[in-house]
């Protein structure tokens, strides 16, 4: 296990939460997305984290920690149908296949993102103080 | 001076060097990494030497013993051309510009480096500092 072990393992989480961020910012910008290359409208994506960590790991072999990100997936809730006749969208009955995005949530689960990428800073942080506090110990 | 020169080409000092021009390296290339981060199609690269660098030090204590004070030394003379490897790195990442550089982890590295090469230069500073206070005399 390497001394860099807690950075690199903030650092995964760093990037997971980015990848949310992203994925949220996708969702909001496609709000109002009627077209999509599969057809249909746009459906609300969420990012599938997995934890790194080996259960029961072998003697020999190195525990890797942190977190991954196994998927980008589409969430499986159906559209909402608004009624909007004259949208060159809409259907036989004038109703016009919207994505199943809520702003609010998207905005609440932005916050929860960026949170939690500013506790994985601090943490990293934190290590690394760790670390160069150690090398302090020779001057 | 031969024993400020064994002091200075020790196998120590091979190793505190060689490990500083990789850590230099694996910084540059994070932030050249970093540099390219909205790129299309970049790939971002990454340095390896830690595991060459062992494999020469081991390489140095297996080679011909002296059982004889007349033996001739075989100095590892390739062992001063030793440079670290850039690699790029071909993964696929979730970004359709083709760009696979992830910001974070380059960071991270970064930090890696500049703790290892205090760390090592805290070595040199020390190993200074006991040639001083025995030139010097205090």
């Amino acid at each position: 296990m390497s001394i860099f072990n807690a950075m690199r393992i903030s650092a995964s989480g760093l990037t997971a939460e980015h990848l949310r961020l992203d994925t949220i910012s996708n969702n909001i910008a496609n709000v109002n997305t009627t077209r999509t290359e599969d057809g249909g409208a746009f459906k609300r994506q969420v990012v599938i984290f997995a934890s790194r960590l080996k259960k029961n790991p072998l003697p020999y072999q190195e525990t890797t920690q942190g977190v991954k990100v196994v998927g980008i997936k589409d969430d499986g809730r159906p559209s909402k149908m608004h009624f909007m006749p004259g949208h060159p969208d809409a259907d036989k009955k004038g109703f016009v296949e919207m994505p199943n995005i809520e702003i609010v949530t998207e905005m609440a689960d932005m916050i929860s993102a960026t949170r939690a990428y500013e506790a994985n800073i601090n943490a990293f942080k934190t290590s690394r103080g760790m670390l160069t506090t150690a090398l302090s110990i020779l001057r | 001076m031969f024993v400020l020169g064994k002091e200075l080409n020790s196998d120590l000092m091979f190793v505190v060097k060689k490990h500083l021009d990789g850590n230099v390296k694996a910084q540059k290339v994070a932030a050249d990494n970093i540099a390219n981060v909205n790129t299309p199609g970049f790939k971002a690269s990454e340095v390896h030497f830690k595991d060459a660098l062992k494999n020469v030090i081991n390489q140095d204590r297996l080679s011909l013993a002296k059982t004889h004070s007349g033996h001739i030394p075989a100095i590892n003379s390739s062992r001063n051309s030793f440079q670290p490897i850039v690699i790029q790195k071909n993964e696929q990442s979730f970004r359709i510009d083709g760009n696979n550089v992830d910001m974070d982890k380059e960071m991270e590295k970064m930090a890696e480096s500049s703790v290892e090469f205090e760390a090592m230069t805290e070595v040199i500073r020390d190993m200074h500092k006991k040639l001083s206070s025995v030139i010097m005399g205090r």
